[in-house]
């Protein structure tokens, strides 16, 4: 920038941009806040993402049946050794067919990056991620969960499965109490 | 020659097909890693025989400064180990792989789809891009045509992830000069940005939307309105950070002429992205090897004169309202169709060499792909955007002051897991 200003000059200038920026804090002084309180929303006006993927779920029908056929394909798509999955083979007294029958589906949450490729990976709309993300636990090993073996009702924030409570482009949820 | 990523006590050449990859054989040292403060350089003689002579990378009496690598403002861990006199910085050597993970040689064991979940891990404020380039050659080798829905919403989301990492751009660049308040109205803005990608993707740093043949899934159901409102939002935001950053007198003063290098040296030192664009050097990909459908949308390449740091800052500044009306023209008039071409399960591509880059948030970035006809890729490389920036910092700071150092590395806009790969 060509500097053309008299000693001055330039100082009035520079007190110019000086005073721009204060009128520019002061005027967001009185602006709404923009700060979440997390945990004293939790229940109210938390909104988490519904695709955020927070973990990994059986998908159950009415019955509470999972469609899991023990195929393999999720473990063989996890970058990471996340999913290890014990099965058997067990044959049908009626038809005398063979068939593979789930034992354990082990799921490591610790080694998890979230990647969807065993979503992608299964052909029988098994799994899912949820958003529920509140994973924190004291102990590694209560990190690896077993999907067969729990029924998800969703978490600790069964409410907020579906996306929780409204939110606009532009603004922040700072209350605590739900509208 | 020194060594970039790994260990100097490491023997071997592990992306060589000969390396030997037994576990066993390639323990995790626990030893210090002693340094050595020498460099070899090799060259032919008339006769033919490779001969190297050893350099030493400082005198006895010079003054060696270590920057890093736990400094805040390199923004990661990266060590510039710096000579000074006095103050002035007479060379610095940058000591990269600190969060070396070795993602190119992970790659050749990794399937096609597996590789995927990698790329976002780099630079994760360029992770659409990131990930638009892996997809992108991998597509180019396999032959899928792509809808129009798919590309329109790629474009879109990559002008939103521009527009997120330029946002904490200006913020860091405010952080590493002291402004906090400026840091804040950024990351607060940032926030609105997130919050609509998340809607879609599912991930606000790691975004995992993009896969072989489209989309992970399709738009949410408010996507288009959330974003017309983001654009309304931001643009006047924009103008804030100026007022109380960008045009402010101590900002000029710190930024104007710091670091500067001029369009030739940018070219030689493969600078690109808005640092190298700051001097003047057009290189754009978007402009000149258009993908997606950055053909069709109507967009200024912004190019510099000065080539310093504050002709940086302007750079990113005006690229927001670029990328702002990128996303203006598209939002409407998304075409329906499919968001997702359903790919055989495994995933196979020919062989050929193939090479895909995109315009990343601060450079190009590239993908090259060796494929054998296999399942996984034979040899992936990644052209980092980082990497030659932090190469040219030495180029850019000689001769100038050790304070200088942190603005240029604020203005230049690299981020660490990127360069390390």
């Amino acid at each position: 920038m060509e500097n053309k200003l008299s000693y001055f000059g330039e100082v009035r200038e520079a007190l110019k941009t000086l005073s721009i920026g204060l009128k520019t804090t002061i005027k967001e002084f009185f602006t709404s806040k923009s700060t979440e309180q997390y945990p004293e929303n939790r229940k109210t006006t938390l909104h988490i993402a519904k695709r955020h993927r927070g973990r990994l779920v059986f998908k159950r029908d009415e019955n509470e049946n999972y469609k899991c056929v023990a195929c393999l394909m999720c473990e063989k798509a996890c970058p990471n050794g996340t999913i290890r999955i014990m099965h058997e083979m067990i044959t049908d007294p009626e038809t005398g067919k063979k068939k593979r029958q789930l034992i354990d589906y082990e799921y490591d949450l610790g080694d998890c990056m979230f990647c969807e490729l065993c979503v992608n990976a299964c052909n029988f709309d098994a799994i899912e991620f949820t958003n529920d993300f509140e994973n924190a636990v004291f102990d590694r090993s209560r990190l690896i969960l077993h999907l067969d073996k729990e029924v998800y009702r969703g978490g600790s924030l069964p409410e907020v499965i579906e996306g929780g409570a409204n939110w606009e482009i532009g603004t922040f949820n700072t209350g605590t109490k739900t509208k | 020659m020194r060594r970039l990523f790994l260990r100097n006590d490491f023997s071997g050449y592990p992306l060589r097909k000969d390396f030997n990859m037994d576990p066993e054989r390639n323990m995790y040292s626990t030893e210090d890693d002693i340094e050595i403060d020498t460099t070899t350089e090799w060259y032919l003689t008339d006769s033919g025989d490779l001969k190297s002579v050893s350099h030493s990378l400082f005198t006895d009496d010079d003054f060696v400064v270590n920057i890093g690598p736990q400094h805040p403002s390199t923004h990661g861990v990266l060590r510039l180990q710096t000579i000074l006199d006095g103050e002035t910085v007479k060379h610095i050597y940058p000591h990269l792989g600190y969060i070396h993970r070795g993602i190119e040689k992970l790659c050749e064991n990794f399937t096609y789809p597996q590789t995927l979940a990698l790329t976002d891990r780099m630079n994760y404020l360029s992770a659409m891009m990131h990930r638009h380039a892996l997809v992108g050659v991998i597509e180019e080798g396999m032959g899928i045509e792509l809808s129009d829905r798919i590309m329109y919403i790629r474009t879109i989301m990559d002008e939103l992830q521009r527009i997120d990492n330029h946002l904490l751009y200006t913020a860091c660049c405010a952080q590493d000069l002291g402004a906090l308040t400026a840091f804040l109205y950024g990351m607060r803005d940032r926030e609105h940005v997130l919050n609509v990608m998340e809607e879609t993707t599912g991930g606000r740093l790691i975004q995992n939307y993009y896969r072989i043949g489209g989309l992970q899934a399709d738009i949410d159901p408010n996507f288009v309105s959330n974003v017309k409102q983001l654009c309304k939002y931001l643009r006047p935001m924009v103008q804030e950070y100026l007022d109380v950053f960008g045009d402010n007198v101590i900002t000029h003063k710190r930024f104007e002429g710091i670091g500067t290098m001029n369009e030739a040296d940018c070219i030689n030192y493969g600078v690109t992205g808005p640092a190298g664009r700051a001097s003047g050097w057009k290189n754009d990909v978007r402009k000149y090897h258009p993908y997606a459908v950055y053909d069709k949308v109507d967009f200024e390449e912004i190019t510099l004169t000065h080539g310093d740091s504050m002709d940086r800052y302007y750079c990113h500044i005006q690229e927001i309202y670029q990328s702002l009306n990128i996303i203006e023209q598209l939002i409407d008039n998304i075409p329906t169709g499919e968001f997702y071409l359903k790919q055989k399960p495994i995933i196979k591509v020919p062989e050929g060499q193939w090479y895909f880059s995109v315009e990343g948030a601060s450079g190009e970035f590239g993908v090259y792909l060796d494929s054998r006809g296999d399942k996984s890729a034979y040899r992936m490389k990644f052209r980092p955007m980082g990497l030659t920036l932090v190469g040219a910092m030495d180029k850019m700071l000689r001769g100038q002051k050790i304070a200088d150092l942190v603005t240029t590395g604020a203005a230049l806009d690299f981020v660490i897991p990127d360069i390390d790969r």
